[in-house]
């Protein structure tokens, strides 16, 4: 029953501490708000439409939806990357940005929740999975995995930081012993999530660009580097509207990290690049599709050639200490190498994996106002949850969210 | 981190039994056949041959099958109703010439004519390159004789047009129901898909 | 104490306490915060009045009953009886079970109800077969490269046979029209040509699902609304589908067609001979594919397509068969059947003359 009338307590006053604020943090939730709005009310369109609402055919049938899932998942797995140090190597400088870390993880899993749902040609039916009621193809398919991983990873990243804030909302020390297995779990799963959803597109033997040994860990190497390089920028702007105080020491172990990453993401893109067109067969026309064209099909040639340019420029940048020590620049290339690998998970995986069709066909794809405005809308909602609990979390490692005895 | 061990190691351990699984899924389509080749007893019940009208074509090394019998809707049959004399005497007679109306496109009037399977003084009955007579309901039999690949083909059901179903018996469109012996060829035509939405959206 | 509790929290709280003495101060000192006294506000004349439990349910459920009877009066008083039966058949339908796991009982009550749904639409009958697969049959397929002339009654015969969707060009079939002297060359290939048909220096090949002994479109859908059948027909549960488009991304061949919308099929050319798994009328997010088609051929007719093609380039029948054609075939033409590294033991053979 205390349990029950503590955390009953922390519900009402996190909802208070959320909708109390700044003029600008509110301007900032309101506006947000709005793209959500559009973004459902176009999202309305395309159940009453069906998917002809968006721009995938037969012969590109995951387009922007399944690109910034894909992406999304990968920066998930990655805010645990902080987990690891701050409590396991008991990391002093990383506890700060660990609760960060996991909200911005929390965010991420909402978002590609509600891409996969966006994505469903028949949402209403989505309770067939449920095993029991419905058939749940475990382990066959790779996508009930992923469904699995995903809800699992969502669960422990919700209850570990819960059960830490709690604790240090009645103003007690968190038992190591009841969240340290946690943490240790998520990390193991964070390396799962990203693996799982990579097999999803590795295992299909009919896409010859997916259907490479390369793939999985392309993808935790990218996640680790984009990750990361959305939580210098998220601790950058906590740091200039809050409170919360997290040293330079932070940010720059961090940056570490997502240089290696971005680097070993660099060596991965060469040895792709050497596999296409050392000896080019007749699999690596979607490669050839994707960096050069074939014939007048050249809609992703600026996305691609934007996305390495930024990621080399980002990567060899970040490798001089004098460049990446300083915050500022630091920011920037951080930019970069976000937008960068948005790009290469999204528009440069996705949707040439389909191009050309299996008989050859090229169909190009080209997402409609509806999908964009959907895809703004899920985005938008991710930065509305995470800025929600980054307040509260703040708001508790700060003390101004106590537990008041009555 | 001992105490992992085990939980671990039982989660490998499980997960490699289960990969076990994944291996038996391949089995080639060419074993099932040999592994599962049944007699077939399922026979048309399904009435959807005229089964009045088979006449059955048993061949050497070939399974038996059956085509559907053609005297009967042949326009002109008996030809003997009009080839009452012999064939000198009816072109003197009159100055049209019946079956003005057959072009023939059937290799060259060097190689074959008329008379290369029509029997001039029994107009009811057409005859092989030795002079063997061959009824008209067989007339596949005077095709084999030059189309040697065809023939072969066309009884081991690889090549011409099955009637009725899938199901035992086989019956077979003969060889002069898809090719006219006077001008066996396929004509080009415009493709039956876009000329059908075409024709809807006038 | 505890007076001042009971006033500040009640709007969490429904008294059900068993008897009036919870609202006695339980304190034995006469001090003042003891006193019985409660404010005697609206809320507490009609929200906090004291009850024991069974009054209380009693009362609960009567509110509910009553609501429950307004609404379902509501309903059969404004909508007719013919709505009424839509709306039940409606319900049943989304809540059923995979075809695959219904028994032969269950099939026919979802086939009577789906038939009894279009009669009370649309007015007109139709009639669909639960029929499963015949024993000892394994479907097999071959088409003659040499014989095809790009004539296309088989795609035209598909479309008609199986009620696919006409605005958005749906056909399962492709025919794909290639140079002579490049081999099989796909990439170069026109699969929506109109001029006359053979041309000049092309040849022409069909391609459809395959219906694989091993397919890879089986094995990734999260909820099985696809299978293979005993008679190796590989086909689709339309209710059961959830529409996430992972098999198609799994198909090597191109076999599946997904229903980027409402599929739309004009009245007088709706084909009334269905089966649930193939040609009944589909929905919008749904995928749906070639199934030999399986309201013919388990009576024992050919497939649309092969029965169309004036040339009989298509040939189909049962592979288990010894004396079947599609069985001579495989056994003295030379047949090949395409992307055969990948595993997927299509049932589809190619040959030429």
């Amino acid at each position: 029953m205390k349990t029950l009338k503590v955390f009953s307590s922390f519900v009402k006053d996190a909802f208070l501490e959320v909708t109390r604020g700044s003029k600008a943090y509110h301007v900032w939730m309101a506006v947000l708000t709005i793209i959500i709005l559009f973004g459902l009310y176009n999202y309305s369109i395309q159940l009453g439409q069906g998917l002809s609402a968006t721009g995938m055919t037969d012969r590109v049938s995951w387009g922007l939806y399944i690109s910034n899932f894909t992406f999304l998942v990968g920066v998930a797995a990655a805010a645990v990357m902080l987990v690891l140090p701050a409590y396991v190597l008991k990391n002093i400088d990383f506890k700060q940005a660990v609760l960060i870390g996991e909200g911005l993880a929390v965010a991420a899993l909402c978002m590609c929740l509600a891409f996969v749902i966006a994505d469903m040609g028949g949402p209403a039916r989505l309770w067939h999975m449920i095993p029991g009621i419905g058939v749940f193809n475990f382990p066959n398919s790779m996508l009930t995995w992923d469904v699995l991983v995903l809800n699992g990873y969502l669960f422990i990243n919700i209850t570990i930081p819960m059960y830490i804030l709690i604790m240090r909302y009645q103003g007690k020390t968190p038992n190591p012993k009841i969240y340290i297995p946690g943490v240790f779990l998520s990390v193991f799963w964070a390396v799962g999530i990203h693996m799982i959803t990579a097999f999803l597109y590795q295992g299909l033997q009919a896409r010859p660009f997916w259907n490479n040994a390369l793939l999985g860990p392309r993808f935790l190497a990218s996640a680790f580097a984009a990750g990361p390089a959305l939580i210098i920028i998220v601790l950058a702007i906590i740091r200039k509207f809050s409170a919360f105080k997290i040293p330079d020491k932070t940010i720059k172990k961090i940056s570490m990290i997502v240089t290696v990453a971005a680097q070993i993401n660099l060596i991965m893109l060469i040895s792709e690049l050497f596999k296409e067109f050392y000896s080019p067969t007749h699999h690596s026309i979607s490669a050839v599709y994707l960096f050069f064209g074939i014939g007048d099909n050249t809609a992703l040639l600026p996305w691609i050639w934007t996305s390495i340019s930024l990621n080399v420029i980002a990567t060899a940048a970040l490798t001089f200490h004098k460049l990446r020590n300083n915050l500022n620049i630091l920011y920037i290339l951080c930019g970069m190498l976000f937008i960068a690998i948005w790009i290469e998970k999204g528009f440069g995986l996705i949707v040439p994996g389909f191009i050309p069709g299996p008989w050859g066909k090229i169909i190009e794809y080209s997402p409609t106002f509806v999908e964009i405005s959907v895809t703004l809308g899920i985005w938008a909602m991710g930065a509305f949850i995470f800025t929600a609990l980054a307040k509260i979390g703040i708001a508790v490692e700060l003390g101004q969210l106590v537990y008041k005895k009555k | 981190m001992k105490k992992f061990l085990i939980p671990v190691s039982l989660t490998i351990l499980i997960f490699l039994i289960n990969a076990c699984g994944f291996s038996e899924k391949h089995t080639s389509v060419y074993n099932i056949i040999q592994e599962k080749t049944v007699d077939s007893t399922l026979h048309s019940s399904w009435n959807l041959l005229q089964h009045d009208r088979l006449i059955k074509v048993t061949e050497d090394n070939y399974p038996e099958f059956y085509i559907y019998e053609r005297k009967e809707i042949i326009k002109n049959y008996k030809c003997s109703s009009c080839h009452k004399e012999d064939l000198d005497v009816m072109k003197a007679a009159t100055s049209t010439f019946a079956h003005s109306d057959i072009k023939f496109f059937h290799t060259s009037l060097e190689v074959m004519t008329c008379v290369t399977c029509h029997t001039p003084d029994n107009m009811d009955v057409l005859h092989s390159t030795a002079n063997k007579s061959i009824d008209f309901n067989r007339s596949y039999k005077l095709c084999g004789q030059c189309h040697q690949v065809q023939f072969k083909d066309w009884k081991g059901g690889a090549h011409g047009k099955r009637l009725g179903g899938w199901v035992a018996p086989r019956v077979s469109k003969t060889c002069v129901e898809c090719h006219s012996p006077h001008d066996p060829s396929f004509k080009s035509k415009i493709p039956a898909y876009p000329a059908y939405l075409q024709q809807k959206r006038n | 104490m505890e007076q001042k509790k009971s006033n500040k929290n009640k709007w969490f709280r429904l008294n059900l306490g068993s008897n009036s003495k919870s609202n006695n101060c339980e304190c034995k000192s006469g001090l003042e915060s003891c006193s019985n006294k409660q404010l005697n506000d609206g809320y507490n004349q009609k929200l906090n009045i004291s009850m024991d439990r069974r009054t209380a349910f009693k009362k609960i459920t009567a509110s509910l009953l009553l609501g429950a009877g307004a609404i379902s009066t509501s309903c059969s008083v404004i909508s007719g009886d013919v709505n009424k039966e839509k709306s039940e058949i409606e319900w049943e339908e989304y809540f059923k079970g995979n075809y695959k796991l219904m028994t032969n009982d269950e099939k026919k009550e979802t086939v009577n109800r789906l038939v009894r749904s279009y009669e009370l639409k649309f007015e007109k009958k139709i009639s669909m077969s639960s029929k499963n697969a015949n024993e000892d049959v394994l479907f097999g397929y071959a088409f003659n490269i040499s014989k095809c002339q790009g004539y296309m009654d088989c795609v035209n015969a598909c479309v008609q046979e199986n009620n696919q969707d006409r605005d958005s060009n749906m056909r399962y079939i492709r025919i794909h029209e290639m140079e002579d002297g490049r081999g099989l060359n796909f990439d170069k290939a026109d699969d929506s040509f109109g001029h006359e048909v053979p041309a000049k220096g092309h040849f022409y090949m069909g391609t459809q699902c395959y219906h694989c002994e091993n397919p890879p479109c089986i094995e990734v859908c999260p909820v099985q609304a696809t299978w293979k059948e005993k008679d190796g027909i590989v086909v689709i549960d339309y209710d059961w589908c959830i529409g996430c488009r992972y098999c198609m991304a799994a198909c090597p061949y191109d076999g599946r067609r997904f229903n980027w919308s409402e599929p739309k099929i004009p009245e007088d050319e709706l084909n009334t001979e269905q089966h649930y798994l193939g040609n009944r009328i589909r929905k919008k997010g749904v995928m749906e594919k070639c199934t030999f088609c399986i309201q013919r051929s388990r009576k024992g007719k050919n497939p649309a397509c092969v029965e169309a093609c004036p040339t009989g380039a298509r040939k189909f029948g049962n592979l288990l068969d010894p004396e079947s054609d599609i069985r001579w075939i495989l056994e003295n033409k030379k047949v090949f059947r395409l992307k055969e590294d990948l595993g997927t033991e299509p049932k589809f053979w190619y040959y030429m003359d």
